[in-house]
């Protein structure tokens, strides 16, 4: 190495060049022959020192990592014993006090994808992938316990975890006097002291919910911080003032009748009917002005028929599950009227008589709506992106059905989301967006009971005892499968009607 | 782990020394060093996940890489002026002439037998330098030399073991 280029690159690294000093550099890197040899130092003196330390292994003298001081001519600090080198990690990774381990499901460690199994510890200091698939639950050696949602990339820290992305709930045991247990991510840091509670974070926000106990939740960039104890959350983005959200009640529940959930979508022939809908008379083809034709004739009697029925059911809403469609390939249950026109084209020209025949029967109307960014990418295909702060977002595809259609019922498919926990405003901004909306959620979190439902598949109207105490205000609705595609046939059916109408207020 | 990811991860593997060369280019911190390693892994992960090969891996892996430790020093409020146009630089550099897995392997095999056959002292100053990461001023102290002395003698020695291991590469006994 040219002397002079291997001193300015080192001096460089430490942030002691002067002017001409850079220039000097950066003419010598832009020389392609003097760059290559720097290239080619730079892999010797890397090189040099993986032999260093593989010689001092085989030796049995572990390789001790001392903290680089920042000014170079200061003597360093007493060494810090080394870990073991990783078969990737080819330096110490940073030490961690209290051991982690795969209490459920399984982990990737970034770096080379070895998968850590249920029952087995974590290395010190590495990334962690939860692939998609089942969630994993981590526990740390005092008994702290961390579920991690699929698709979450997180870090075992000395105190807790970074949370890079994706979502997890933590049972957080007590830490006692000096103890603490956080949660950092690239806005926040969530400081605990023994409680339950969920972080989501991605590159935009991160998204706090307490269940249990109390956290302090503080925004990096400017230190303001809010106090939030159980049943209240909050969304940390790069502004704006740290809200303290908390359940409330919401619009007027009284109204105990059942709910129609209708789907729009059957497994029948795709030929000439794509997004495989219902009610496509045989033989047509939805791509041709004749089919579309008959397609938005057959729906709008479709929609009569429907609503009569579902009056004498005695319902007071239809909550239509997919207007979209079956997108093949890709996605069901897209959740985004707004697209109708770019994903359905056959259904945009059909839908709003069908609609029409519900709202001029009485019945409330209502769709489907997904937490999540609909994108287009480049290779054409349309893909679902989980945004932690989707509250604008569920408001502005909620809007646009309520302008469209009258509709006042959304539910709000959480399923979708890592750790199944909507952002803690997501609710209220719908309600904001179409003041008197009743709001189904799928997973509700702390902030979301009384101010909305909460979806419910246990075939009993009874509330839970725990839950009635710590959210008075809670309702909660029963899924209750009809069985039959043309008629209400479960025998349960009247058993819960009558359940549902005993707890009425 | 999905095949795509798999054969994406082997490629990885087989390339680390050239983007971790790369890496240490840019921070002599080994530990920052490895952590990059891993988020440019987890960028990989999130390609293979929606179905994208990504072909030309190292080019890839430094550009990952080399935005992960800008965006390291922009937190940690070290970021620099010329930090992006060096780093851009290096790789470039990097870029002429990239070295293969089998070379990178064949070099790694030699030098650790050249230094095998370099004397324990000379050994010794090399891993308090460049494992340790002892200063120059250290050094003196412990050999009780002074600093230019102590640097000729790092020179000369990284010289012979230069030497050594192009030696082996060439079939012939350097030393």
């Amino acid at each position: 190495m040219e002397p002079d280029a291997g001193e300015l690159l080192a001096r460089w690294r430490l942030g002691i060049l002067d002017a001409a000093e850079l220039d000097q550099l950066q003419r010598i890197l832009r020389d392609p022959q003097r760059a290559a040899a720097v290239a080619d130092d730079i892999r010797f003196d890397y090189a040099m020192r993986d032999g260093l330390r593989q010689h001092a292994a085989s030796q049995q003298r572990i390789p001790v990592w001392r903290p680089r001081a920042r000014r170079w001519w200061l003597t360093l600090a007493a060494g810090i014993a080394a870990l073991l080198l990783l078969a990737i990690g080819l330096w110490p990774a940073r030490a961690a006090p209290g051991t982690w381990e795969v209490a459920t499901g399984s982990v990737q460690l970034a770096g080379d994808g070895a998968a850590i199994q249920q029952g087995t510890r974590i290395p010190d200091g590495r990334t962690l992938l939860v692939a998609n698939g089942p969630d994993a639950a981590l526990r740390r050696s005092d008994g702290t316990v961390v579920q991690v949602a699929a698709g979450t990339t997180a870090r075992l820290a000395a105190d807790g975890i970074v949370l890079r992305s994706g979502a997890v709930a933590c049972n957080v045991v007590p830490q006692g006097s000096g103890g603490r247990f956080a949660i950092t991510t690239d806005r926040a840091v969530v400081t605990v002291h023994g409680t339950v509670f969920s972080v989501g974070a991605d590159a935009e926000a991160t998204a706090v919910s307490v269940d249990a106990g109390a956290v302090a939740v503080e925004r990096l960039v400017d230190g303001s911080a809010v106090q939030l104890s159980a049943g209240r959350g909050t969304l940390v983005r790069a502004t704006g003032p740290l809200a303290d959200v908390g359940s409330a009640p919401g619009p007027d529940w009284s109204d105990r009748r059942p709910v129609a959930l209708v789907r729009l979508w059957a497994a029948v022939d795709t030929t000439g009917n794509p997004r495989s809908y219902a009610h496509v008379p045989a033989q047509t083809d939805l791509a041709t002005p004749t089919g579309r034709a008959a397609f938005r004739a057959a729906l709008a009697d479709e929609g009569a028929e429907l609503a009569g029925r579902l009056v004498r059911a005695g319902c007071q809403a239809a909550l239509i599950w997919d207007v979209e469609g079956h997108q093949a390939g890709s996605i069901m249950y897209v959740g985004d009227p707004t697209r109708l026109g770019d994903l359905a084209p056959e259904m945009d020209a059909a839908i709003d008589p069908y609609v029409a025949a519900l709202a001029a029967a009485g019945l409330r109307t209502g769709v489907l709506l997904r937490p999540e960014r609909l994108e287009r990418g480049a290779d054409g295909a349309w893909r679902q992106q989980p945004i932690v702060d989707h509250g604008a977002h569920l408001a502005a595809k909620a809007a646009y059905a309520h302008r469209r259609w009258g509709c006042t019922l959304f539910f709000l498919n959480s399923a979708v989301l890592p750790g199944r926990r909507l952002a803690p405003d997501a609710v209220a901004a719908v309600q904001a967006a179409v003041p008197g909306a009743l709001v189904i959620c799928e997973h509700p979190g702390p902030t979301d009971w009384g101010r909305a439902g909460g979806w419910s598949i246990a075939p009993t109207a009874a509330m839970d005892g725990d839950l009635a105490l710590r959210h008075p205000g809670a309702i909660r609705v029963v899924y209750q499968p009809s069985g039959s595609e043309r008629g209400i046939v479960d025998p349960r059916h009247d058993v819960l009607l009558r359940e549902v109408a005993d707890l009425a207020p | 782990m999905s095949d795509v990811l798999a054969a994406m991860s082997a490629r990885f593997l087989a390339n680390r020394h050239e983007l971790m060369a790369y890496l240490m280019s840019l921070d002599p911190d080994p530990v920052l060093a490895e952590d990059i390693l891993q988020e440019v892994w987890l960028a990989l992960a999130k390609e293979a996940a929606e179905g994208r090969l990504i072909h030309q891996l190292p080019a890839w892996c430094r550009a990952v890489g080399r935005h992960a430790w800008i965006k390291q020093r922009r937190a940690q409020r070290r970021e620099r002026p010329d930090d992006a146009a060096v780093a851009e630089l290096l790789d470039r550099a990097f870029a002429q002439e990239p070295r293969e897995p089998e070379a990178w392997s064949q070099q790694l095999q030699a030098l650790r037998s050249c230094l095998e056959r370099l004397g324990a002292p000379a050994r010794h100053l090399l891993q308090r330098r460049y494992v340790d990461d002892a200063d120059t001023a250290t050094l003196a102290g412990e050999l009780a030399a002074a600093e230019e002395t102590v640097l000729m003698r790092l020179s000369r020695v990284r010289g012979r073991l230069r030497q050594c291991v192009e030696g082996r590469l060439g079939g012939a006994d350097g030393t």
